[in-house]
């Protein structure tokens, strides 16, 4: 239809920013202390992939992802955004499929130290530490902090992080969900006007290219 | 700020709106109404949209400022607000603040029915109203033309039924305006809703018009582009004209010179600031700027983008 194109970008906003980020405090708020918590199981999940425990970094991230989906997506961003309802669905998936491969820890190996565990790592810390801090960079209260198993952008880039350590087509496919919320993210925030959304694009580029075939 | 001191607040807010309301009843309000052409029914000229700024979830702190944007509106004479079960959460904020206000009597609620699936639409009509939390909505416009065939007919009837009162089209931005212009030659609308300001003026050439002979009551939609007219504007001073016309922000001219298009019912600019509702409605004034002010306020408007 025609029409369409006289559509801009931010026509398909429905809230305000302010909103937005409010949603951050008033959930942390919700779920406190799991905001302190939840970044040092993140660590604890890290250390287990990098000493082969394969089956408890898949099924602790199976449960983060029905949280987020459960508790945030659907118990919070879905009221002012509908669009997002559409996406808890994906959530779900992703938990099963990490559950699944859960089971099928005992075929999952870790990768050999190579420059994609330094990318992994680059990830990671961007989940855990860089993305608390964008709330108070930017004027907004420490409440609002967006925290990695709480808020979904941290979720999913560091859930693309720890899969990447990961050398299982099986862990290749449970990076589709977490890249196409990278993409979701990216592209909201750039409605909003937010330069915040470099940080899920970067990490879509880098889960595209770490999914690339090779030989 | 704790929720309570902003409780604390709100109530100071209602209690002030309440003796303002009472104060201009006194002096006689010169609240600007228009008359619904289908009835003669009067009703305020400046009205209240909800697009983005009402979404606010169950933020308890935004739905007080809502709660304190609908106070301010009532107490000084408002009565129309426009939303859309497309809006997110924002049937439901308005429901919450009109709780909190008590129902205020002079209310006019408008409504849309947005769904593609016709058998929908009566079920999502009640949804709203009862989100809304009234025994009936006044006005039920089908949003930007979607499945209209199939929702103008149940509308029809539901207003026959006395289940609504007026029945509606919308379109924004200039969207379709040949197909809507084709359905309010066709349909017997009361009202139809779209977007006009000194920028965006092709309603001027057909709907207005037609609006008017038709007898449809117009709802003017989007008056600052969603606020990107009245940011870009404001660094530039009002013109010479401003005190001629009487207005003391680009709002209240913009405003001035949508309302004097004699074609216009209610214009219905969304805010979440108490004090822009009281700007806003302090626009719609009796006395309206002629053709030859309100050409120049388009071109100085223009001349500033």
């Amino acid at each position: 239809m025609s029409q369409w194109s006289t559509y801009r970008p931010e026509d398909f906003l429905l809230f305000a920013p302010r909103t937005y980020w409010r949603l951050f405090e008033l959930h942390n708020e919700a779920w406190w202390p799991l905001p302190l918590l939840m970044p040092p199981l993140v660590l604890l999940l890290l250390v287990l992939a990098l000493r082969g425990r394969v089956l408890p970094v898949l099924l602790a991230l199976a449960l983060v992802w029905a949280f987020v989906g459960w508790a945030f997506v659907s118990g919070r961003y879905a009221a002012i955004n509908w669009a997002a309802g559409y996406a808890v669905p994906l959530f779900a998936l992703q938990a099963a499929g990490l559950a699944y491969a859960a089971f099928r820890a005992p075929h999952i190996a870790i990768g050999r130290m190579s420059p994609a565990h330094w990318t992994a790592g680059v990830l990671i810390i961007v989940a855990l530490v860089v993305y608390p801090l964008l709330a108070p960079l930017q004027g907004r209260p420490w409440l609002a902090a967006e925290i990695v198993g709480l808020a979904p952008d941290p979720t999913a880039i560091a859930s693309i992080g720890l899969l990447m350590l990961l050398r299982s087509p099986l862990a290749a496919w449970l990076r589709v969900v977490p890249s196409l919320w990278c993409m979701l993210a990216a592209l909201t925030l750039w409605t909003m006007g937010s330069m915040q959304g470099w940080l899920p694009l970067g990490a879509l580029a880098i889960a595209l290219y770490a999914g690339r075939p090779t030989r | 700020m704790p929720l309570t001191t902003r409780r604390a607040l709100l109530r100071g807010a209602l209690t002030a709106a309440a003796v303002h309301a009472s104060s201009t009843d006194a002096l006689g309000s010169t609240l600007l109404t228009r008359q619904i052409p289908s009835t003669g029914e009067p009703v305020p000229a400046v009205g209240l949209g909800s697009w983005i700024t009402f979404n606010v979830g169950d933020d308890p702190l935004l739905r007080e400022e809502c709660t304190a944007v609908m106070a301010a509106f009532f107490a000084d004479g408002g009565a129309m607000i426009d939303s859309s079960p497309m809006y997110g959460s924002s049937q439901a904020v308005i429901g919450h603040g009109l709780a909190r206000l008590g129902y205020p009597a002079g209310l006019f609620s408008a409504e849309k029915v947005w769904t593609g699936a016709a058998a929908d639409g009566p079920a999502q009509v009640e949804r709203s109203r009862r989100l809304w939390g009234v025994p009936r909505l006044d006005l039920v416009q089908v949003h930007n033309l979607l499945a209209w065939e199939a929702h103008l007919p149940r509308l029809f009837e539901m207003k026959a039924a006395g289940r609504l009162r007026y029945v509606g089209i919308t379109t924004s931005e200039g969207r379709r305006h040949d197909l809507f212009e084709r359905i309010m030659r066709e349909q017997p609308l009361d009202f139809v809703q779209f977007t006009y300001n000194p920028v965006d003026r092709e309603a001027e050439d057909r709907l207005l018009p037609l609006a008017r002979d038709r007898g449809q009551a117009v709802i003017v939609n989007r008056p600052f582009q969603q606020g990107a007219l009245t940011r870009r504007l404001q660094p530039h001073p009002l013109p010479g004209w401003a005190g001629e016309l009487g207005a003391a922000t680009w709002a209240q001219a913009i405003l001035r010179f949508i309302l004097a298009h004699p074609a216009v019912t209610v214009v219905i600019p969304a805010t979440s600031r108490a004090d822009h509702v009281r700007e806003n409605l302090a626009a719609a004034t009796r006395s309206l700027p002629d053709e030859a002010l309100r050409r120049r306020i388009a071109a100085d408007v223009a001349a500033r983008l």
